[in-house]
């Protein structure tokens, strides 16, 4: 940490809590458009009237009396996601598939109406929102492109990112790991590969601790990989910045087998694991947008 | 941006005001730092009341003296006049009033105590003394209610007594304290105490200073009364021990062992009547004590100053210093958060563990706090296996928590520890938060974090606890409440600071190499 702490790079490149607090997230996007962001089902109404490329909303349950109702006309679809609106990191996300006879499984096992029930009970109580009550939002199920399986077969990897005035400034994937249990996310175990933006072509995955060449749990290659769609996943990302009234803005994005990009959720606070899996400070890449 | 730059202006004026302040007030009079601690101050009135006064009538008390333990100030009489002599004897101060020509007489003599705790050490070998200096040889004489040389008595004494003296202080200190207590106010002399097997503060006090001086140990019985805010008519006997030079207190029925708490006024030393009056003399007296905060400071102290929320709304110091000394414990943890980059449970979650902790025994609470924290990481993967909603967990952990106090307070009291009865007084709502906010992480993250997230939870909570108890800052807060603002200037820089926290410089160096 002292080495570190002379290093007056770390100083000029790196972008901390504080600073990105400060003069980002506060300074650049308004208070009052936060739930636009926070709120998936509020952030899918913006999507769907601007027409850009989202899975598609199968429904919205915001009462515990309207369950029964929903999960009738839920039935009519074969795969589907449920998500708290206003869920933080993955909790409460339930992923349903129809197996052959006909019923919801999860994970390969059979799921019962009546714990299918207290799930969406659940989420409307506010068990993954801080205790405030919350609605339930459910979508079309995402089936990855291929590229994904030739690093890591299961799990939902997405793209994170980062513009600043609707520019990209920096980006990465992120994937899953044995140890994250289906999740991507840094901090639960997930791998951060950063992303170089000109070529989208991917760099080194970082797993919280060292960066590699391979995947660690299997050895598929990651540098190099070039990323399919990469140019109209940056328009998306650039069409979803200019259509939210946000001037800093984290947008996750998935690349669906069979619509290609689409965007998963966006984010006004969105993490700085990024500056790790790309080796880059964002104040550095920050002013080199403003050069450009 | 010039809305922005407004602070600056508000900083400067909160950073220079209070400096001005504090430079104004200690040139009127610097106050040492020692001299701002808030201390126990009781004004005690002795209140006499005498009726169909006979002719040649006198009352006669101790009153109090200064000595290393106690200051004893401010003496006053209030009420009718009656003439006063005083005499001073080996036993203590005497006062006599002589109620001649006098018919009916509301008398109250009234004066200021400042004490303070002593802890006495009588280390571990401690060889028995040989010769005393002839003055000494009445401590270890029989008296009438202090038999030491009766055979019983004797006997006793020589079956407790050990190779060294704080040993045998300690036998007869546990066997004295065994003995059943009363709240009887009759004399009862020592060899009483060993047949009723039951006994109030002046027999237990004498059966103890009876086996010392059987033992060779020179002791003594002490008078006095515990000051308390209450009016009262009791006073209280202890002993002490005479070792290597110095008396050592030992009050066996409050169970204090070579120490006295802040609260014991001494009046006299010897087994004396507090009182004494002609016999065909109505009398009646009582101590009328109240309890205020006072320093050297508050009489010194110049321009604004908050020491009369002590002194004259005598709120109580607990409260006062948990709520004055909040900011400072909450700026504390800002820094932690945003400087050095410490997560922790909750914000302000650290300060209110910190506040559970100010009002009991350090080791108590932090033992309560873990077996708490044990039960609802053990309870929480069953909840949750249940998938029981929210609120109703919520109720059930709380209940839990209760529960567990409850056991560890009965068990407690079972095995005679103080722990048992200290379980009450920890707040169990914030008890109760700890240990869910640690259960979920332990489940939603992993065992790494949690344990982390608990520990530096607790090392910030401990920090708040020290600012919490402290009564130096307590008095700096009474008597310069200026630097409020300067606390508030503070917080506005570290709000509008956005280094690196220290933390970070760790978690990205790798991207830099």
């Amino acid at each position: 940490m002292i080495q570190s702490w002379k290093n007056k790079k770390i100083n000029q490149e790196i972008l901390g809590i504080n600073e990105r607090n400060m003069d980002f997230v506060y300074r650049l996007n308004k208070k009052e458009y936060f739930p636009l962001a926070d709120d998936k089902i509020k952030c899918k109404e913006v999507l769907h009237a601007k027409g850009i490329a989202c899975a598609e909303t199968y429904g919205v349950i915001k009462k515990v009396g309207d369950i029964p109702s929903a999960m009738t006309l839920l039935n009519h679809h074969q795969a589907l996601a449920i998500k708290p609106a206003n869920g933080s990191g993955g909790g409460g996300i339930l992923i349903l598939k129809k197996n052959e006879e006909g019923r919801w499984t999860t994970g390969g096992s059979i799921i019962s109406d009546r714990v299918l029930f207290t799930h969406l009970a659940r989420i409307i109580m506010g068990m993954y929102s801080f205790g405030s009550s919350d609605h339930v939002l459910v979508e079309q199920c995402i089936v990855p492109h291929p590229f994904f399986a030739e690093i890591y077969p299961s799990g939902v990897p997405d793209f994170r990112v980062i513009l600043l005035k609707d520019q990209p400034v920096m980006s990465m994937l992120r994937v899953p790991t044995d140890r994250s249990d289906g999740k991507a996310n840094l901090h639960q175990g997930g791998l951060g590969i950063g992303i170089d933006m000109a070529g989208g072509v991917l760099g080194q995955a970082f797993d919280g601790k060292e960066y590699h060449d391979i995947h660690p749990d299997n050895g598929n290659l990651i540098l190099g990989k070039k990323i399919p769609m990469w140019n109209r996943l940056l328009a998306l990302a650039i069409e979803t910045s200019v259509n939210f009234p946000f001037d800093y803005l984290g947008v996750d994005i998935v690349i669906d087998a069979v619509y290609g990009p689409m965007i998963m959720e966006i984010n006004v606070r969105p993490g700085l694991g990024i500056q790790l899996a790309n080796k880059q400070g964002l104040k550095k890449a920050f002013n080199q947008i403003k050069t450009n | 941006m010039s809305g922005k730059k407004s602070y600056l202006i508000i900083a400067a004026v909160l950073l220079g005001l209070p400096f001005l302040i504090s430079v104004y007030k200690y040139n009127e009079n610097s106050i040492p730092l020692e001299e701002l601690i808030p201390r126990d101050v009781y004004e005690v009135e002795l209140e006499l009341d005498m009726s169909d006064i006979p002719a040649d009538s006198y009352v006669k008390t101790y009153l109090p003296q200064s000595d290393h333990r106690q200051i004893v100030r401010n003496h006053s009489s209030i009420g009718d006049s009656v003439e006063m002599q005083f005499f001073n004897e080996p036993s203590g101060l005497k006062a006599q009033w002589n109620l001649t020509g006098l018919d009916e007489v509301l008398y109250t003599y009234q004066y200021e105590v400042e004490g303070k705790e002593v802890i006495y050490e009588i280390p571990e070998s401690s060889p028995f003394e040989q010769y005393f200096d002839d003055s000494m040889s009445i401590f270890l004489a029989s008296e009438p209610f202090i038999q030491s040389t009766h055979p019983r008595i004797d006997a006793l004494a020589q079956s407790l007594k050990d190779e060294h003296v704080l040993s045998t202080l300690q036998a007869n200190f546990e066997f004295v304290n065994q003995i059943e207590n009363s709240n009887t106010r009759v004399l009862t002399d020592a060899v009483s105490v060993l047949e009723l097997n039951r006994a109030s503060c002046n027999g237990k006090s004498r059966l103890f200073t009876a086996l010392c001086r059987a033992q060779g140990i020179p002791a003594r019985v002490i008078g006095g009364t515990i000051l308390e805010n209450i009016e009262k008519r009791t006073s209280h006997l202890w002993s002490e021990a005479y070792y290597n030079g110095t008396w050592i207190p030992f009050d066996v029925l409050n169970k204090h062992f070579a120490t006295l708490p802040a609260n014991y006024l001494k009046l006299y030393t010897g087994d004396k009547f507090l009182f004494s009056y002609n016999s065909n003399l109505d009398f009646d007296y009582q101590f009328i004590i109240r309890r205020k905060y006072k320093t050297f400071a508050e009489a010194q102290a110049k321009g604004p100053h908050l020491w009369p929320l002590l002194s004259e709304l005598q709120i109580p110091l607990n409260l006062l210093r948990t709520i004055m000394l909040l900011p400072l414990a909450a700026l504390l943890i800002a820094i932690f958060r945003n400087v050095v980059g410490i997560k922790t449970f909750g914000i302000l979650l650290p300060a209110l563990i910190g506040l559970a902790l100010v009002n009991v025994d350090l080791a108590t609470g932090l033992l309560a706090f873990v077996v708490v924290i044990i039960v609802v990481s053990l309870l929480h993967p069953l909840l949750e296996k249940w998938s029981l909603l929210h609120v109703p967990k919520v109720v059930i952990i709380l209940t839990c928590v209760i529960l567990t106090l409850l056991i560890m307070g009965s068990f407690g009291f079972f095995m005679e520890w103080e722990i048992g009865r200290q379980m009450i007084f920890l707040p169990i709502v914030i008890i109760s938060i700890t240990a869910e906010k640690f259960a979920k992480v332990l489940i939603e993250e992993n065992s790494k974090d949690a344990f982390k997230l608990l520990g530096n939870t607790f090392g910030v909570a401990l920090m708040t606890c020290l600012i919490f108890k402290s009564k130096v800052l307590l008095g700096v807060f009474l008597t310069y409440p200026e630097h409020y603002l300067t606390l508030l200037f503070v917080m506005i820089l570290l709000g509008r600071w956005i280094g690196l926290r220290v933390t970070e410089y760790d978690r990205f160096a790798p991207s830099i190499k």
